[in-house]
């Protein structure tokens, strides 16, 4: 019982997903897959469930239970095989029982007349979990369940028992850690442990470090859609582990592409009634004792000009700290001062705004943009009031702005959603940039971006940051603060707990990379 | 027409029957019943007669279609036509000045709109649920003031009536008045800040907030707007029928909001618009009026226009029709 591939290779439009990847899951043991976003981990996963399939003229075999095809053509086909996956939102239906949540993929047991046979349903589903030694009443509502047990009902409904046990040929975990914090993982782990122990292969997909190193048996890292390693967990370092992962594409420091002219950004500046920040002795922004949600009496402050990145695991407070100084989760307590200002206790992001704090947030596609709208009405939503009757404005700044930021293609009345992802962010950021914000909060500016559309990012970024406006990123590829910032901050448990920075030499890609995966 | 202050190169968004194919379906309708019957169907009286019978529901639908903008819906239109009437023709009777007749039917319509926006804004109630029930709230209204459900008549103050009346240019003044809060309207809503930030909300609400857009109180506005378009078009009836009848109002109900919907089909292809608005009213109008002087039954009217409808809002694109409601 164990599952192979061989040679798979995925290529879409002008990039190789995966380049001749080949792979061995034996039974009873638990393989970590590895890989900075975009090495090509999901594609492999999707290869492996039906989603995608590969590339035939490279040769590509998958060997599932000692038969041998060229793909699964379909979910469907992956699924009849036997392998099983759990994705990282466990999913469940919040509003109905464990139990509904079984006899959603197994069926309703009936009674003669057709009704529901609640009885056999709840005794069915109390056996399944018991047999993963699971002790979760089955008429319990799935919204009540935490993290981890969420994702160990997952497990449970996607494995089942006996007859369909027999069926499972694997299981992937597909990030299904990704959303159990890390009090919680130790348990989840030792149950996918258990898992592996009944004889199945599991493929664990993870971006999890440290938890790789406790429960894996092998390790595979992919970097860029090649396999750059593949081999007992017992063989390789955390440090050598670390070093496979990160991109090679990077440029090197201080090479982030030519800033276009100095004078665009003024120009706009100007043109949105905007000058640039006043110089500032001292911090600009202080954080003092900071509390919210996730966040537990977070401090720390920034130059004018400054730009300084976080990194942090999910519920290390990461995910809430733009949100908060973006103004759209409220704080508990503590000060947040922009230019010797306190802002308001209660922020909403529109008096963020205005006191010069501004968000790009993570999530392009509900909080970015609005995507039916047209590319002009995206860019000047903030600040429509400027525009009002001043139809020549618009057309100058629009003008400026979409090619001091390389938006392509450059047409004003496109609908937002028609773009790329790249040049939807690269608008999004000169929307931004375009009203001269004190500090731009930037929440994964590279995410889902093509490598030219992140150079112009970069390049972006430190335009701005020359001109005095301060900045903070967060990424989930860290590696590349390194380029981009002068210090890196790192979060654990809402705190600040290590600074990395230039000036003393500790701000190294591979730095980040430990503090951020291990 | 914001394509004009892009200033950028024309991009063609659509296609051409998703821009001009309300007014293709209008030529040739004029053309069909032209040559049908030609006396009958092309005479001015024909006209204004065709036209003036819109007034309210187009009234109404301006109304509707603000909300809508915005993603919210407005269930009770429909009864806060009747309300406003009655409300007017109740004042009326008591012997007020036109002023204060007007001035009652407006206010009316403001706070029942402001009602309709506090309760699903600031207390995040479903936007459908909540007009539905104010809608029955305030059919119990009519009900009550008009002393359970007698029609009102009686002192309807000698403007209303002049207004329904008088013709200019052909065309009852209460046409042109309509059209000029139509285009009033328009301009509201595609050249202003408020407009924008009103369709953005409605497209993208949590962007919309995250851009510093007060996504609350543009929705409450809209409601209050809709509440006060309501009791302009409770004037005109008013004014027309020179009485109020108690359940006049919800008849409104759904031939606004079949012109509202019909709007996306043109002008802005996929979103609520003001000129789709006028348009697709005057398609409505001019098909069931020739079919009516060809001999249709009196009932074909309905039946025509949920017909039509329905087949238009198949020739939109399919991404045009997601069309969220509630």
């Amino acid at each position: 019982m164990a599952i192979s591939v061989k040679n798979i290779t995925v290529t879409f439009p002008g990039v190789v997903a995966l380049d001749r990847v080949s792979l061995d899951f034996l039974p009873g043991r638990v393989h970590a897959v590895l890989g900075a976003n975009g090495s090509g981990k999901s594609t492999l996963v999707k290869v492996l469930t039906g989603v995608y399939q590969p590339d035939p003229s490279a040769g590509a075999q998958i060997t599932i239970d000692e038969k041998t095809i060229e793909r699964f053509d379909n979910p469907t086909v992956s699924k009849e095989a036997g392998v099983s996956v759990v994705h990282q939102e466990a999913p469940l239906i919040n509003v109905l029982s464990v139990a509904e949540n079984v006899a959603l993929f197994k069926g309703y047991p009936k009674r003669p007349h057709g009704a529901i046979d609640w009885r056999a349903l709840y005794s069915q589903t109390e056996s399944l979990l018991r047999f993963y030694g699971l002790d979760i009443d089955a008429r319990r509502m799935v919204h009540s369940l935490s993290a981890s047990e969420r994702g160990m009902v997952a497990m449970a409904i996607a494995l089942g028992k006996d007859d369909d046990l027999k069926r499972t040929k694997a299981l992937i975990l597909d990030e299904a850690d990704a959303s159990i914090p890390e009090a919680e993982a130790e348990r989840f782990l030792r149950h996918v442990k258990g898992i592996a122990k009944l004889g199945i292969p599991v493929i664990m997909v993870t971006h999890r470090l440290k938890e790789v190193k406790t429960i894996c048996d092998d390790v595979t890292i992919l970097n860029d859609g090649r396999q750059v390693f593949s081999g007992p967990i017992g063989s390789i370092s955390e440090q050598e582990i670390i070093s496979k992962m990160l991109r090679q594409d990077q440029p090197a420091p201080g090479d982030a592409g030519q800033p276009s002219g100095e004078s665009t950004l003024q120009e706009l500046w100007a043109l949105c009634g905007r000058t640039a920040p006043p110089a500032y002795d001292g911090p600009v922004l202080r954080v003092d004792r900071l509390t919210a949600a996730n966040l537990n009496g977070l401090s720390f402050q920034m130059e004018r000009g400054e730009v300084v990145g976080f990194v942090g695991i999910p519920d290390s407070g990461v995910n809430e700290l733009p949100m908060v100084l973006g103004g759209d989760i409220p704080r508990e307590s503590g000060d947040i001062l922009l230019a010797g200002k306190p802002l308001p206790k209660r922020m909403t992001p529109r008096k963020a705004i205005q006191s010069g704090i501004m968000l790009q947030p993570t999530d392009r596609f509900r909080q970015g943009g609005v995507m039916s709208a047209s590319l002009r009405d995206n860019m000047l939503l903030p600040n429509e009031r400027r525009f009002w009757h001043k139809r020549r404005r618009v057309k100058e700044t629009m003008e400026k702005a979409v090619s001091a930021f390389d938006v392509r293609p450059q047409i004003a009345a496109m609908p937002f959603g028609k773009f790329s992802g790249g040049n939807q962010q690269k608008a999004i950021i000169g929307k931004w940039l375009q009203l001269c914000p004190t500090l731009f909060v930037m929440d994964d500016p590279t995410y889902g971006v093509d490598p030219a559309a992140r150079q112009k990012i970069f390049s972006s970024i430190r335009e701005a940051s020359g001109q005095g406006v301060s900045i903070i990123v967060f990424s989930t590829e860290p590696e590349q603060l390194a380029y981009i910032c002068t210090r890196v901050l790192v979060l654990r448990a809402g705190q600040i707990v290590q600074e990395l920075s230039q000036k003393d030499g500790t701000l190294t890609r591979e730095s980040i990379a430990r503090w951020c995966y291990a | 027409m914001s394509k004009k202050n892009a200033g950028q190169a024309a991009y063609k968004t659509h296609s051409y029957f998703s821009r001009y194919g309300l007014l293709t379906i209008i030529a040739v309708f004029f053309v069909i019943f032209s040559l049908i019957a030609p006396k009958s169907f092309l005479n001015l009286r024909n006209w204004s007669a065709l036209v003036v019978g819109q007034v309210a529901v187009v009234c109404v639908a301006l109304g509707a279609i603000c909300p809508m903008i915005a993603g919210e819906f407005d269930f009770s239109v429909g009864y806060m036509l009747g309300m406003c009437a009655m409300v007017g023709a109740v004042v009326a009777q008591t012997g007020a000045p036109p002023a204060v007749v007007i001035l009652s039917v407006l206010l009316t319509g403001a706070c029942a709109g402001l009602a309709n926006g506090c309760l699903s804004v600031l207390l995040r109630l479903n936007s459908t649920v909540v007009t539905l029930g104010m809608g029955l709230v305030y059919y119990g209204v009519i009900m009550g003031i008009s002393g359970g459900g007698q029609t009102i008549t009686g002192n309807i103050p000698a403007i209303l009536k002049t207004i329904a009346k008088t013709k200019v240019l052909n065309f009852n003044l209460s046409v042109w008045i309509i059209l000029l809060c139509a285009g009033l309207l328009y301009y509201v809503l595609e050249h202003t800040p408020f407009g924008k930030q009103l369709y953005a909300t409605g497209l993208a609400e949590r962007a919309s907030y995250l851009n510093g857009v007060r996504t609350k109180k543009v929705k409450i506005i809209s409601f209050v707007m809709t509440g006060l378009l309501i009791a302009l078009g409770g004037l005109i009836l008013l004014g027309q029928s020179g009485a109020a009848r108690p359940n006049t109002g919800p008849s409104y109900l759904l031939p606004a909001y079949a012109i509202t919907f019909l709007s996306i089909t043109t002008h802005k292809p996929g979103q609520f618009n003001v000129p789709g608005l006028l348009l697709s009213s005057l398609m409505l109008a001019v098909g069931f009026n020739g079919l009516s002087l060809i001999g249709g039954p009196y009932w074909m009217e309905s039946v025509f226009n949920g017909l039509i409808l329905i087949t238009a809002i198949l020739t939109t694109k399919s991404d045009a029709r997601g069309i969220k409601i509630g």
